[in-house]
């Protein structure tokens, strides 16, 4: 197992100039191909909780314990949407390097880790706009910001977990891209994005079993409620994470031989 | 040299088969019974047997021809080699990189330009952008794009994308070469030059190479493989292969087709034939009928035996010269028209044309004739068949097959000389 391992990790590095150029690309020709480019990327999550705002506000309804909307949905949406994306346009990540997967031997992983970096620099680039709702709502920074990277990486983690099971299983059984786009809109209601779940006691270890509801409850720790993110709530995402990436890299190590024949 | 003798690539008892639903059988079987609403019952898996228990070795340097009609699974031994596939029983081994113009512009994105795209492919291949930087120039040179380089390849000709496509593959190097078909690109001009570098590029190294013209798997193969419908069942000189082949693809077109059978045979015609052309030979002084090999400053004559019925009015012989480049279908160099009345020939006669090569340096060349009926002429009346020949010096400072300097000024020495009304007897020509 470990002489596996070690071997994948020399042929990814091998290939890293590859990994580098591939992402590289993807925004080139975002950029090219659209008037506006990797804007957007900001833009999207704007309209929206603009949308959102001008509604929540008609209906009388603000954040909790008087937060500005804008941005406790901000601080929830951002990271949803990465999830979101590793969710639903994970499990194509294969299928859309078919072209490459049948014609040149290379280490697969790529398709993923190249989409898990650009899901996440579009995250980034959406933060940007974040960041300017939070000087508007002078929302200022604490120490408690440096716990951002950390929670960030564990969310990547889970994507490239996500990732690893999903397009796998999507290679051979196409019903699950559409499965998981299903899921991943009723997922949208279970996690705190819209309205913050007023659970407590047991009903709330239930609730935070949704790994997402940990994640996005530690985002809003830091940013709004200066606080440190806590493991109560993030203890799921925290065992989920290895758990479906080793499940996911076992899985893609069984099937990726028969990649090309089943593309 | 020890080295020489190492095996590189190693196929034990290989086969390879495609099931249906092989994968997740349990999830996949239980939609389709789902989708056929049929829940009761075995579900049936489609077994596609493509490679059956192939057994070969490749040492290092040898180049190998892949020989085998269509869905015998040539290409899937290609992706065997490479990786691309696993199979299903037996065991590979492949010692070395592997590669080739099979990939011919595999990881190009339209919207990037010529020079990403060289640096996108290329560490696809696995280099490092680091040493790409070194080649970019060499590449652009060879793929003759200098002034369109830094424009998105998605506003390139198909032609400059796969002279740019093979301009990568070239430099990437592997140590195993695989071929598919694929040998030369690009209008005419850039195929003679994408030739002589593919043969330059091809020195030293051990090439597997899928191709169904005779002519490619001569000038590059020194040994053939040649699979029948999944089995291995013939490995061994090329030339035997290539009969091998020859006879079984004779024998299953032997139903009355137009088909084009290759290399002086007979060829076979609808129904009643009209014209048919029973054997065409060449021959020169010296040398006896049916040589395919002569001098370049030799004179060779062509022999034209018919079969014909009464009635054809006219006939007319087409004599084209095509000169036979690995990679491409053969370029025609010449072409000439010759009309003789019924009244001049008798029924079954030969036929004799003379021609000179002068202007024609040592490579491989067809000459093709085509006789036909004035009245009517539809192609079950019309006969055609190709002689394959190769000129060899005293022009021979150029080693590079099939290459010709100055293709605009090519001309042949063609003359002919009808030798009308030869009688010719039962007994074979010359």
């Amino acid at each position: 197992m470990f002489e596996i391992l070690k071997y994948r990790a020399m042929r990814l590095h091998k290939f890293k100039d590859f990994l580098f150029l591939s992402v590289r690309k993807e925004f080139k020709s975002r950029y090219t191909e659209s008037a506006l480019g990797t804007l957007w990327i900001m833009f999207e999550p704007m309209i929206l909780v603009a949308t959102m705002s001008i509604i929540f506000t008609l209906l009388g309804r603000h954040g909790p314990e008087g937060i500005a909307f804008p941005v406790f949905f901000y601080s929830g949406i951002l990271p949803w949407n990465l999830f979101a994306t590793c969710l639903t346009r994970g499990t194509q990540v294969f299928i859309s390097d078919r072209a490459l997967i049948s014609k040149v031997n290379f280490p697969k992983e790529i398709s993923v880790f190249k989409n898990q970096s650009v899901f996440l620099l579009d995250f980034l680039f959406a933060s940007l706009t974040f960041v300017v709702i939070l000087i508007i709502f002078h929302v200022t920074p604490n120490l408690f910001y440096l716990y951002l990277p950390a929670l960030i990486f564990l969310q990547v983690l889970l994507g490239i977990g996500v990732m690893f099971v999903t397009a796998t299983l999507n290679v051979f059984i196409r019903d699950v891209g559409i499965l998981t786009r299903n899921l991943a809109t009723v997922w949208f209601w279970f996690t705190p994005i819209i309205f913050d779940y007023p659970f407590s006691g047991n009903t709330k270890i239930i609730y935070y079993l949704n790994p997402m509801a940990g994640i996005v409850d530690g985002y809003r720790k830091i940013i709004i409620y200066n606080q440190a993110p806590i493991f109560e709530t993030l203890w799921c995402a925290l065992i989920a994470s290895p758990i479906l990436i080793l499940i996911g890299y076992v899985l893609f190590i069984k099937k990726e031989g028969h990649f090309a024949d089943a593309l | 040299m020890l080295s020489s003798e190492e095996v590189v690539i190693h196929f034990e008892n290989v086969s390879k088969s495609y099931v249906e639903n092989a994968h997740f059988s349990f999830f996949r079987n239980a939609f389709s019974r789902l989708k056929s609403l049929q829940f009761f019952g075995d579900v049936v898996l489609k077994e596609h047997i493509v490679l059956k228990n192939v057994n070969f070795k490749v040492k290092k340097g040898e180049r190998v021809g892949v020989l085998g009609r269509n869905g015998v699974g040539k290409s899937t031994m290609l992706k065997l080699i490479n990786g691309i596939s696993l199979p299903s029983r037996g065991k590979i081994s492949v010692n070395g990189s592997t590669g080739g113009v099979l990939e011919l512009g595999a990881g190009f994105n339209p919207e990037l330009s010529g020079r990403d795209n060289i640096f996108l492919a290329g560490t696809l291949h696995g280099h490092k952008i680091h040493d790409l930087n070194k080649f970019v120039s060499q590449i652009i040179e060879m793929a003759e794009l200098e002034n369109f380089i830094d424009v998105p390849i998605k506003k390139y000709s198909s032609g400059m994308r796969a002279r740019l496509g093979f301009a990568v593959s070239i430099t990437a190097s592997p140590d195993i070469v695989l071929l598919d078909e694929a040998l030369a690109v690009g209008d005419a001009s850039f195929k003679e030059k994408s030739l002589h570098l593919m043969h330059q590029y091809l020195a030293n190294k051990t090439v597997v190479f899928v191709s169904h013209s005779e002519q490619q798997i001569r000038n590059i193969c020194d040994r053939v493989l040649y699979l029948n419908q999944g089995v291995l069942v013939f490995d061994g000189p090329v030339e035997e292969g290539l009969q091998k082949y020859a006879e079984d693809t004779k024998q299953l077109s032997a139903k009355p087709k137009i088909e084009l059978v290759e290399h002086g045979s007979r060829r076979q015609l609808n129904e009643t034939p009209k014209v048919l052309v029973n054997a065409v030979r060449l021959f020169s002084k010296g040398r006896p009928a049916g040589a395919t090999s002569f001098r370049c400053d030799e004179r060779i004559s062509l022999e034209l035996l018919l079969d014909l019925v009464e009635g054809f009015g006219e006939l007319i012989i087409k004599v084209r010269f095509l000169r036979a480049v690995v990679g491409q279908i053969s370029q025609t160099l010449s072409e000439s028209r010759l009309v003789i009345s019924e009244a001049e020939l008798s029924s079954n006669v030969g036929i004799q044309l003379d021609f000179g090569n002068e202007t024609l340096i040592p490579s491989n060349y067809e000459v093709e004739v085509e006789v036909s009926r004035s009245k009517q002429p539809d192609s079950a009346m019309t006969s055609k068949v190709r002689v394959p020949y190769s000129l060899k010096g005293p022009r021979d400072p150029a080693k590079l097959v099939g290459i010709i300097p100055e293709i605009g000024t090519l001309r042949m020495g063609l003359s002919f000389k009808v030798h009308k009304s030869i009688k010719v007897t039962a007994s074979p020509l010359s």
